[in-house]
């Protein structure tokens, strides 16, 4: 171990103009950091070799070279600093220039030791999330959470494990309680940001009026009751990944702020005059049909499109075969463990129940009835006597129209997975099913079907009128 | 273009105050006494080193040294100097050796204004 003195928490600042070197490092002292004072370039990179803080104020200009070049030294040695360059309005150009070459973030004179100090916090934070080297331990844990062999979940895995090598915008959808966040989470941690962080907001459980502050964060005083600087999660999220779900709930006005994000990659708080770059993956979700929400016009058609990159379609629980048993053995080992209940697993008539039953709530659902059956009951094997009378009032109804479903896992076993449907309801799951598997692409089910495409928008417009109906 | 620079640039020259005494004071609010003198004493050796590098020959010194002014006068409240030291920045990037007098000599004229207001507080802290 080496018994070199730590100076990661001194905040180097290099600043030639000696009594702007007073001011910041008295504020800096008073908000209790340890600063180092350059007035050079060449100082500033010696004390950076001997010193190697993980925060660096750099002024633009110095008298013996650029803040740019520094700021190079710097990042070449130690890419994982922040260095939050001093300005002086006039320099913005210059100043965005160093943004682009890997600055935090920048601050223009004249600004209060406040601003001054929460550009340091953030950097700090961030340094505090920062991505480092992945372990071969976290890609085979990645997708741990998932239970399930099914062919569907097989192909999920697959384009998880392509997905997460790129950059790519990932659009997750699929029912409630089909496990979209897992999905979310397993794309960031196998992706080279797996160790950063992965935020998550729902953006359907936030009031609108406050989902803006919530994403792009906010600073003091900038609305009633913005009693302190609030990161927003875009920042939070910033070397990692940051998942929207319910992506669609997002309000008009914050969606084309969310897109000008996607596309300039900065964000601008909430009462703030100046955007920030930050680094972030986007993965959102939606138990919505996205397409229908863009025709409906509740959805920006341009952010749909700079979403919807690489779409993931999380199936149903009654579109995966036999894995709602094995799911359900899985969960009933680990609640009996916690409830003191021996459960060693489902008998026949009860594997053979879950297989037919709609799931509506799907997995959600399915750990709802464990619970149940768990508390109330000692084991060692669930039958149905065991289960909630709903669920089995649940069997002896037909799946309710329009929620999604799967031929294959619908049918009894021996039965064609067609039996007892109208050709209306068929004729809907085979065109469901067909846009499935080509991630919702109209054009390319509507080439396998053989109609045009315009014929399956149409009825997918039909249905969802019924389902608002 | 420089024409309307140089016009901003005499505009400049009578708007407002010298300082912002209450930019200034809370600068100046950066520890004890001494702390306050000793801040007090840099930024006239500060001002005065920017005006004598203003009358230097090469036209990227000035520049440099408007830079840097005009970052300075910013933060103690002396908006009208930033002003004039930034007109004379964009100057010195974009008008020959000797038309950069024509900027140069309001931004002395005015360092000065603000040398004697920084003496003034001086002296106000002094006593």
């Amino acid at each position: 171990m080496s018994d070199a003195p730590d100076h990661s928490d001194t905040i180097l600042l290099v600043e030639d103009t000696p009594s702007l070197q007073m001011i910041y490092a008295a504020a800096l002292d008073r908000a209790g950091f340890k600063a180092e004072v350059c007035g050079t370039a060449a100082e500033g990179r010696d004390a950076f070799d001997r010193l190697r803080p993980s925060v660096v104020l750099l002024d633009l200009m110095l008298p013996d070279g650029t803040g740019l070049d520094v700021m190079r030294y710097m990042l070449g040695k130690a890419p994982q600093t922040c260095v939050i360059v001093i300005t002086a309005h006039g320099s913005i150009n210059k100043a965005v220039e160093m943004m682009r070459a890997g600055a935090h973030e920048f601050l223009v004179k004249p600004f209060d030791d406040q601003r001054l100090l929460a550009a340091i916090e953030n950097a700090r934070r961030s340094l505090s999330h920062a991505p480092q080297a992945r372990t071969p331990a976290a890609d085979a844990t990645a997708l741990d959470p998932f239970i399930g062999r099914s062919t569907s979940m097989k192909a999920i895995y697959d384009k998880i494990r392509s997905v997460a090598r790129s950059m790519a915008t990932v659009f997750i959808t699929g029912e409630s309680g089909t496990g979209k966040e897992l999905a979310a989470d397993a794309v960031h941690r196998l992706s080279a940001r797996g160790h950063g962080p992965f935020i998550a907001l729902n953006c359907g459980a936030i009031p609108v009026d406050l989902l803006e502050s919530e994403v792009f964060g906010h600073l003091r005083g900038s609305f009633t009751g913005a009693i302190s600087d609030k990161i927003g999660a875009a920042a939070a999220a910033d070397g990692g990944t940051l998942f929207l779900d319910e992506i669609c709930e997002m309000d008009l006005n914050l969606q084309t702020k969310l897109l000008r994000f996607l596309q300039t990659s900065t964000i601008t708080p909430v009462g703030a005059t100046k955007p920030r770059k930050i680094d972030v993956r986007i993965v959102c979700a939606t138990n919505r049909h996205p397409l229908d929400e863009v025709r409906a016009g509740n959805f920006r058609e341009d952010l749909y499109y700079r979403l919807h990159v690489v779409p993931i379609h999380m199936p149903p629980l009654r579109a995966r075969g036999e894995d709602v048993n094995e799911i359900a053995e899985r969960l009933l080992a680990d609640m009996g463990q916690e409830e003191g209940h021996a459960f060693t697993g489902l008998d026949n008539e009860v594997k053979s129940l879950f297989r037919r039953l709609p799931w509506p709530g799907n997995v959600r659902q399915l750990i709802n009835v464990l619970r149940n059956v768990v508390v109330l009951n000692d084991g060692p094997v669930v039958t149905v006597d065991m289960l909630p009378p709903e669920l089995l009032a649940e069997d002896r109804r037909e799946a309710p129209p329009g929620t999604e479903t799967d031929p294959a896992s619908a049918a009894r076993p021996g039965q064609s997975p067609f039996a007892g449907r109208t050709l209306a309801e068929i004729e809907r799951m085979v065109i469901e099913d067909t846009l499935q598997r080509h991630d919702g692409s109209v054009p390319k089910a509507a080439r396998e079907l053989d109609v045009a495409a315009s014929t399956i928008y149409r009825k997918l417009e039909t249905w969802a009128k019924r389902n608002a109906g | 273009m420089m024409d309307d620079l140089l016009a901003m640039t005499h505009a400049d020259r009578t708007s407002g105050t010298a300082i912002d005494p209450a930019v200034l004071n809370q600068i100046l609010d950066i520890g004890d006494a001494t702390l306050k003198q000793a801040l007090l004493s840099q930024l006239l050796d500060d001002f005065r080193r920017i005006s004598d590098a203003l009358d230097g020959e090469s036209t990227r010194g000035v520049g440099a040294a408007a830079h840097e002014l005009k970052g300075l006068a910013a933060t103690i409240g002396a908006h009208r100097l930033a002003n004039l030291a930034l007109r004379l920045n964009v100057a010195a990037d974009t008008v020959v050796s000797a038309e950069l007098g024509d900027f140069s000599a309001p931004v002395r004229g005015e360092i000065r204004v603000v040398l004697n207001s920084l003496a003034s507080f001086a002296d106000g802290a002094r006593s």
